[in-house]
């Protein structure tokens, strides 16, 4: 039986029409058209789905689009603000922690997770932080790079 | 599989137990859902209605009493690693476990009795449980009921709920005093994989013996207790070496596990014999 969820997506309130088996990623790429977001292997084992619910990562393979109903979610497209970058992203270009792009997203919003609960991570800590976000091309060193340097930059108070 | 043909969100253990009553669909409880969102099909004959008890305070949180610790069903893997109360002695084995299942995403969807009622012989947090002496406590129009953990799991996937209960809480007695614990999880990836062999052993003293638990996970149909190996380091004067490897050997006989893509029947036997010599050296250097 469809339904109309209320929801919050990167600060706007969205209202919209779901049948109980969506999940929340399909719903957020195809009725919100917020693509950024990427689906890898839909079933919680890649991490390129992550996005904030409620100011935690999670993949958002695995949360039914009712279940999201009243919460606040925050997608990639949320992260940029007034034009420019956030420091992550721009860190990630500088970097070259990026090659194909498709693990980006949820990297991206994996790894402000990871500052926003701790803004000096070691490098050890942030590799368990990203331990659910698989990456096929650059391989770990350069993500791993961008975001203490992007912790560092921030830590520094240019946000 | 299963297809999701309606879902309601839970807003109180009194409408749940009504629901289950009353439903004309088979129903699935899912708190974080990560594992039944994994077996959906969309053209799947078996229709289910979801029952979402993932919001519901009154089975949420870690409530100590006197030395023992009540744990909501609906409470969060992530919420355990991260809890005050699982920081301390041998509560630090139950975080352990909770940090090890899935990855951070998936912690912050999955809840501790998802993984108990998910009841895999290989998830994470059941050895260390085990070891605490857990109770699982059940609702039903009956009232509640307390089984112990130990008994509540009847096979893979299979477990001693009836069709119109529903797991509120476990609750951990106080440890024994100066217990030490540990869990020992065997996997070839550390993050993201599934136990090939755990194993969670805790070692108390008692007098001059010791009372020991020993757990494994992913050796049989459901997680275990070593018996036999409690029983002769409980009989043990002393945890010296032909002990420690005695209790071992016993440990790997109480197994029964099977081959598969993930390692053979024999190597889990070899690793719960490993593993489990390595935790009481460890252990009882530390209470040495």
């Amino acid at each position: 039986m469809s339904r109309e969820i209320s929801l919050q997506v990167n600060g706007q309130p969205y209202s919209v029409q779901v049948e109980p088996d969506e999940l929340l990623v399909d719903v957020l790429r195809e009725k919100l058209e917020l693509i950024g977001t990427k689906k890898g292997c839909g079933t919680g084992d890649c991490g390129a789905c992550t996005v904030l619910m409620d100011g935690r990562p999670v993949t958002s393979c695995l949360v039914l689009a009712v279940a999201a109903e009243g919460r606040s979610i925050m997608t990639v497209e949320g992260l940029a603000s007034e034009g420019r970058l956030h420091v992550l992203q721009q860190s990630f270009i500088d970097h070259g922690a990026v090659q194909c792009g498709y693990c980006t997203p949820g990297l991206l919003m994996m790894a402000k997770s990871i500052l926003d609960n701790n803004p000096t991570p070691t490098e050890a800590e942030v590799r368990a932080g990203i331990a659910g976000n698989l990456c096929r091309c650059t391989g770990y060193t350069k993500i791993v790079e961008a975001i203490l340097a992007a912790a560092e930059q921030m830590a520094g108070g240019a946000k | 599989m299963v297809t999701i043909a309606d879902y309601i969100r839970g807003e109180s253990v009194e409408q749940v137990l009504t629901v289950l009553q009353q439903a004309t669909l088979p129903v699935r409880l899912i708190a974080g859902g990560t594992d039944l969102l994994t077996r959906i099909e969309p053209d799947s004959p078996v229709r289910v209605l979801v029952v979402d008890i993932s919001d519901m305070c009154e089975l949420e949180g870690i409530t100590p009493t006197d030395g023992s610790l009540r744990i909501g069903a609906a409470t969060r893997l992530n919420d355990l690693c991260g809890s005050p109360h699982l920081a301390v002695g041998v509560w630090q084995t139950l975080a352990r476990g909770a940090s090890l299942v899935g990855s951070p995403q998936i912690r912050n969807l999955a809840t501790l009795g998802g993984n108990i009622c998910n009841a895999s012989p290989a998830a994470d947090t059941l050895p260390p449980l085990l070891i605490l002496d857990a109770e699982a406590e059940l609702v039903s129009p009956r009232g509640l009921r307390t089984v112990p953990l130990i008994e509540f799991f009847v096979g893979p996937g299979q477990t001693a709920l009836a069709a119109d209960e529903i797991l509120a809480s476990v609750r951990c007695p106080s440890p024994p005093p100066g217990a030490v614990a540990t869990y020992h999880k065997h996997s070839p990836r550390r993050a993201m994989d599934l136990a090939v062999v755990g194993v969670a052993v805790l070692l108390a003293p008692v007098e001059n013996q010791f009372e020991a638990r020993i757990a494994l996970g992913a050796v049989a149909p459901t997680p275990l207790r070593a018996g036999q190996a409690e029983r002769l380091l409980a009989e043990a004067s002393s945890l010296d070496d032909d002990t420690i490897a005695e209790a071992a050997r016993l440990a790997a006989e109480a197994v029964r596990p099977i081959s598969d893509v993930r390692a053979s029947a024999e190597y889990r036997t070899a690793m719960v014999e490993t593993l489990t010599e390595r935790a009481l050296r460890q252990l009882a250097a530390r209470l040495a």
